[in-house]
């Protein structure tokens, strides 16, 4: 997993995101955002700015990700409809992400040394080979910051992806599976373009996301005043 | 059981029920059965179908091409009607009898924002409504002072102009709302604009205030945000009417004081702010122009008067784990009152404050404000006609959302005194979002009279409310 870790990402992104999200009856919703992210040493800071619906519309979001354990994250969100910059607790990671099958953790580096790891199988996934690999958390703490009593990653051999991803929702039977459905090589780094993810209550289907990149620019510069409060509430 | 009793039940059956959801959660079982292959088969299972989006061609690697165009403006708003109704038939301190439908009323609201260049943007909205309740309940049963503040509005919202003169300075010129303080639900610090008190306890916590004419500078000097005001308008707050059943007096409120649009009678502020140790601080100082609280209003008062108040506060808010834990104190000075004329007082204002988002989807948020008045005679505290030494006030509110957000339930209280007994408002309600453009949200409004002086007689205006909003 040190190689997944440590695999080349990027040292700025910015995108645009759409995410869809399924109901169990089919029915949609749709939402938008941009999102510019900038990693330092032990830092990575994140700014998102919801474009769609129409009542997210000017709600931005400014997250300091700290690599090192116990060190809480930094957040603030401004609220267009309060005027307000409000900070926000970051303790708990695994909240929906705006109502997806995404949480809140899945959208942060999470750190190598919390989970025990184990290797279990080896096998082809769209005629690529994987390692599947068991992360098992160290503890409850992490268990109850991003709500998974364990997961497994399908990782590709070749370019140290996860593909593929399958969580267990701590005290529930309810497994959470992601998966990467597009991915592209721009210069010497891979993007996941398209990600589908899906919870799976008792065997059912009960909501899907699909989530679609668009946009996206690697290393480009980006001005360090973007990830500030001042910038939060300007806006785009 | 009378209502009284049975509204209290409910209101504990429902916070009980937001909070209970949220640890029972917590407490379910996760039987650990699958194989390997039983897992990985999930992902072989075919998918509801989602048409995916055409993605932008042409993007490359190590592009730096951040070209905007310019102007960027977004055209939204929102269209609403707002229903309410009075279950129970009471009378105003006026004499006007109340009951069934209070409010019928379609809103359009209408935004244009965006930017204009690279550091400069913009933003112009505004608002209409006409209230039909007042016509289908017969408008002779109203008096003129409610029909011309509740029957219809059309106001121009936030107008304003924004850009950066240098790297380390923003201006803002326009109409604007400027928030000061941490607290969610009190204004210790929050002085600088109007709000629309007409229809209390009706909102959550997104507080009505009425944008200003005034010009903002946001210098940021290091870690500090350093923003100074000054206002071009004199504008107060919409209070309930002669005749409403919120309005406390059984005669109408006199005109209000002639001041001049000028510098002497501009209100001035300033702020400073940063993030220490994971603590986001700020400290605030203001003189503002504000109307005299109405206690001790009788009909021998003239006209309303304007007292300038100063302000020196600060405030604090640190995040840990699940909890957020926030106050302010906030001093401030001129206070006067028509029951102690050539008087001025001064107020201590503290406020404690906790949200919690430890349970799954939910936020729970907790804040006490006490309001001290100096140099007020224990006897004199006592009357009716005076403000209280002390006041304090508690607000709780438990949010919670179901069904990927489709579906939020909401509890909110106020409640005043240390024993309760000033009164309280507490609502409950519930949201759902049709698609991502209609929700419906419909809720419940009850109303506890107390000791106060704006709860007195209040007991019955309890209000059951609708709403529908599209908003596009």
């Amino acid at each position: 997993m040190q190689r997944v870790y440590s695999r080349e990402v990027g040292d700025t992104v910015i995108g645009t995101v759409e995410m869809i999200l399924v109901g169990k009856d089919g029915s949609q919703r749709k939402r938008m955002m941009k999102i510019f992210t900038k990693r330092y040493d032990e830092l990575t800071k994140r700014i998102v700015f919801f474009l769609a619906p129409a009542d997210v519309t000017g709600t931005a979001l400014l997250t300091y990700d700290y690599t090192s354990v116990g060190q809480d994250d930094d957040q603030w969100i401004y609220l267009p409809a309060l005027h307000k910059t409000k900070r926000i607790s970051a303790g708990n990671r695994s909240g929906s992400f705006m109502g997806s099958d995404f949480s809140y953790g899945d959208m942060t580096q999470k750190s190598l040394e919390s989970y025990t790891y184990q290797l279990l199988k080896e096998q082809q996934v769209n005629q690529h080979a994987v390692w599947i690999i068991e992360a098992v958390p160290k503890n409850d703490e992490i268990i109850n910051l991003y709500g998974y009593s364990k997961s497994l990653f399908l990782v590709r051999q070749d370019n140290f992806v996860v593909v593929r991803a399958v969580h267990w929702l701590k005290n529930k039977n309810i497994l959470k599976y992601n998966e990467v459905t597009q991915l592209e090589k721009r210069g010497d780094i891979w993007v996941p373009m398209e990600v589908r993810a899906k919870t799976v209550d008792n065997g059912n289907t009960v909501h899907q996301t699909l989530l679609i990149n668009t946009d996206v620019k690697l290393n480009t510069p980006v001005d360090d005043a973007l990830f500030t409060k001042r910038r939060l509430k300007q806006g785009l | 059981m009378n209502w009284r009793c049975l509204s209290i039940i409910v209101i504990l059956f429902f916070n009980f029920c937001i909070i209970g959801l949220s640890v029972c959660h917590g407490f379910a079982q996760n039987p650990d059965i699958l194989s390997l292959e039983q897992v990985l088969q999930g992902f072989e299972e075919p998918s509801i179908t989602v048409p995916v989006p055409e993605q932008s061609q042409g993007e490359n690697q190590n592009s730096s091409d951040n070209s905007e165009s310019f102007p960027d403006l977004n055209f939204t708003g929102s269209f609403s009607t707002h229903i309410s109704y009075s279950p129970y038939r009471h009378t105003t301190a006026a004499g006007y009898s109340i009951h069934g439908l209070t409010s019928f009323k379609p809103y359009l609201a209408l935004f244009l924002a965006g930017k204009l260049s690279e550091d400069w943007l913009m933003k112009i909205s505004g608002w209409s409504f006409y209230d039909f309740a007042y016509t289908l309940q017969g408008r002779d049963n109203y008096s003129p002072e409610v029909l011309d503040n509740y029957e219809q509005e059309m106001e121009l919202g936030e107008a304003y102009l924004g850009g950066r003169l240098s790297p380390l300075l923003d201006i803002t010129v326009g109409r604007q709302i400027v928030v000061w303080g941490k607290s969610d639900f009190f204004g210790i610090a929050n002085m600088v604009n109007p709000v629309d008190n007409r229809e209390r306890g009706m909102d959550d916590i997104e507080i009505k205030r009425l944008p200003l004419w005034m010009t903002r500078l946001d210098a940021y000097l290091g870690p500090w945000r350093v923003s100074g005001l000054l206002t071009h308008e004199l504008r107060y707050s919409k209070n309930p009417v002669y005749g409403h059943d919120f309005y406390p007096y059984d005669f109408p409120a006199p005109p209000r004081e002639d001041r001049s649009n000028n510098l002497e009678n501009s209100s001035f502020g300033i702020s400073l702010e940063r993030v220490y140790n994971g603590v986001d601080i700020g400290f605030y100082y203001g003189s503002f122009l504000k109307e005299l609280d109405m206690v001790g209003l009788t009909s021998e008062v003239s006209q309303l008067s304007l007292n300038r108040l100063t302000l020196f506060s600060m405030a604090a808010e640190k995040a840990m784990d699940h909890w957020l834990f926030k106050m302010e104190a906030g001093v401030v000075g001129g206070l006067e009152y028509y029951s102690l004329p050539e008087q001025e007082k001064t107020r201590l204002d503290l406020l404690l404050g906790t949200d919690y988002t430890g349970f799954r989807n939910t936020r729970l948020s907790l804040e006490i404000i006490n309001r001290h008045l100096f140099k007020l005679d224990s006897e004199v505290a006592e009357r009716d006609d005076t403000p209280s030494q002390d006041s304090l006030v508690w607000a709780f509110r438990a949010a919670r959302t179901f069904h990927r957000e489709k579906l939020q339930f909401i509890f909110l209280s106020y409640v005043g005194g240390v024993t309760f007994s000033q009164g309280s408002v507490q609502s409950v309600s519930a949201e759902y979002e049709v698609n991502d453009s209609l929700a419906v949200t419909a809720g419940y409004v009850f109303i506890h009279s107390g000791d106060n002086y704006i709860m007195r007689d209040m007991g019955d205006n309890d209000r059951i409310l609708l709403k529908l909003n599209y908003k596009f």
